[in-house]
């Protein structure tokens, strides 16, 4: 295909500002010239039918042929001044009494006369004129005398033919700045871009600090750079959390394979008795169990993360799941004496087994947490279409500053990577996830020693 | 012998990987009622496993 304009930016637009200027100048100049052509008729036509009528004056007011002389003094005194001028006056015999003017007006232009006064143009090839030829009536009313007053209108075209070139050389150099200065023009401000490419290409994983500094940039990028800049900031964002996570990761996975490693190197130092291999494997293959869980889990929180945890949609009754979790954990808390409560009651849409799963991961919190002899209660309502569950229990309160990070993978509210029998710091993640895949939110609240666990659902 | 995940699936229909040990609880109490006072133990523990219900000598039966 053809293409009529190039691909840079720049040069599109200065070959539009230049195409775009020589047709203002193109309708400027032929305006000009029109105009000019129409002054100098007017001009003419002024002169001459002035002339003419201060010659039939002179000549309407002449009694006889004889005093030829006293006509032709007249006729100069009145004429004089207008060297463009040409003037022949003939008797009706066709004898020339006065003539002026650089050159002789053809016989030929003398042939017609009008009564009118408009110009008339009249061309032998040689020269061009622009002329009244008429006829005077002597005082008596007996015709008179024929006059030609004409304007060698050479002159003019030769004038204008200079105008035009001058025209012509303005317009085009008006043209060249014109696409110059839009070139230099777009070039500047297009300058931001470069800028913006420039911090675009020193940026990479180790140095994703650079920001484009949006007021220096002009109002038309600002929402690019503005776009830009957040981009770059959840970039580093995610790329903070992603090496925190994998440092943690790999912390986790590190603390059970020592675990094993040294209790196999210990065993095998020296001959053993066939219970302490026992012993040894046992321990192991609880080490196992534990790393066997954590990559589970993990599993499951990738698959979550590329969206391809994708639940079951069916009515889930949320009280009689409350109620199977609930009796799961009966035993352990009644081993802290902690008493459990339901209430309330909300269906909604979702998948059963990941609904009991997010349950049971609060419950389960709540019991490791709760204060020895508390209540744990567990508490359905329904608002607006939407279902909540929140899961209460009585326990040091969780300080703000940890709140927001509950959920993140291997978060430990106590800080120090102590590690307890129980869970890898995974339960909060998994149990997010599935809400997000599930279309419902969790939060979380801790005051006055009572952290509550919320959960929100549409409803079916 | 029955694994602890195997018991949590059957009994309460927890089928996923509890990180709890609800099972070893209530196994816990499950033997006060039923072996206390028995020396032949019938729930015995396989570590690292699960449970097995096998008639054993209370001496017999793994710490």
């Amino acid at each position: 295909m053809l293409r009529l304009l190039p691909d840079s930016i720049t040069a599109r637009t200065s070959v539009l500002f230049a195409g775009l200027a020589a047709l203002v100048f193109t309708v400027m100049g032929l305006v000009i010239q029109a105009s000019v052509n129409h002054h100098f008729v007017e001009q003419d036509q002024t002169v001459i039918t002035g002339k003419l009528e201060l010659i039939s004056n002179i000549l309407q007011n002449a009694t006889t042929t004889d005093n030829t002389i006293r006509i032709q003094r007249q006729l100069r005194s009145a004429l004089v001044g207008h060297h463009d001028l040409v003037v022949r006056v003939q008797t009706r015999s066709g004898q020339d009494i006065f003539m002026t003017g650089h050159d002789r007006l053809p016989d030929a232009a003398m042939m017609t006369a009008t009564t009118s006064l408009a110009l008339r143009s009249w061309s032998d090839g040689t020269t061009a004129y622009r002329l009244i030829v008429t006829d005077i009536l002597m005082s008596n009313g007996e015709p008179g005398w024929r006059v030609g007053i004409a304007i060698n209108t050479l002159q003019h075209a030769r004038f204008l033919v200079a105008f035009e070139r001058e025209l012509l050389f303005i317009g085009a150099s008006g043209l060249l700045c014109m696409a110059l200065f839009g070139w230099v023009a777009i070039r500047r401000g297009l300058k931001p871009l470069q800028k913006m490419a420039v911090v675009a290409e020193s940026i990479s994983a180790q140095r994703l600090h650079n920001r484009l500094a949006t007021e220096t940039i002009p109002v038309e990028l600002k929402s690019l750079a503005h776009a830009f800049n957040a981009m770059l900031d959840r970039l580093s964002d995610s790329l903070e959390r992603l090496s925190a996570f994998s440092s943690d990761l790999a912390h986790e996975l590190r603390t059970p394979v020592n675990n094993i490693m040294t209790q196999t190197q210990v065993l095998l130092s020296k001959p053993r008795e066939n219970d302490d291999y026992r012993e040894v494997l046992y321990s192991n293959l609880e080490e196992f169990e534990r790393l066997a869980r954590m990559i589970s889990d993990m599993l499951f929180l990738a698959k979550a993360d590329n969206g391809l945890i994708i639940p079951h949609r069916e009515q889930v009754q949320l009280a009689s799941e409350v109620r199977a979790v609930l009796e799961f954990y009966e035993a352990l808390a009644a081993d802290k004496s902690l008493a459990l409560q339901a209430s309330g009651q909300a269906v909604v849409m979702g998948d059963a087994l990941m609904l009991r799963r997010v349950i049971s991961n609060l419950v389960s919190n709540a019991v490791r947490h709760a204060r020895a002899n508390s209540v744990i209660a567990v508490r359905i309502t329904t608002q607006d279409q939407q279902a909540r569950l929140v899961v209460e229990n009585d326990g040091e309160t969780i300080p703000e500053h940890h709140l927001p990070h509950l959920f993140e993978r291997f978060y430990r509210a106590d800080g120090a990577r102590q590690r307890t029998e129980e869970g890898v710091g995974l339960g909060l993640a998994i149990t997010r996830s599935i809400m997000v895949a599930h279309h419902g939110n969790i939060e979380v609240r801790s005051q006055k020693g009572v952290t509550h666990f919320i959960i929100k659902l549409p409803m079916a | 012998m029955l694994p602890r995940s195997l018991i949590a699936s059957q009994v309460w229909d927890m089928n996923f990987d509890s990180d709890t040990n609800v099972v070893e609880v209530a196994i816990k109490r499950l033997r006060a009622k039923v072996d206390t006072g028995f020396d032949t133990k019938l729930i015995n523990t396989l570590r690292g496993m699960g449970y097995v219900l096998e008639a054993t000598s209370d001496a017999a039966s793994a710490p």
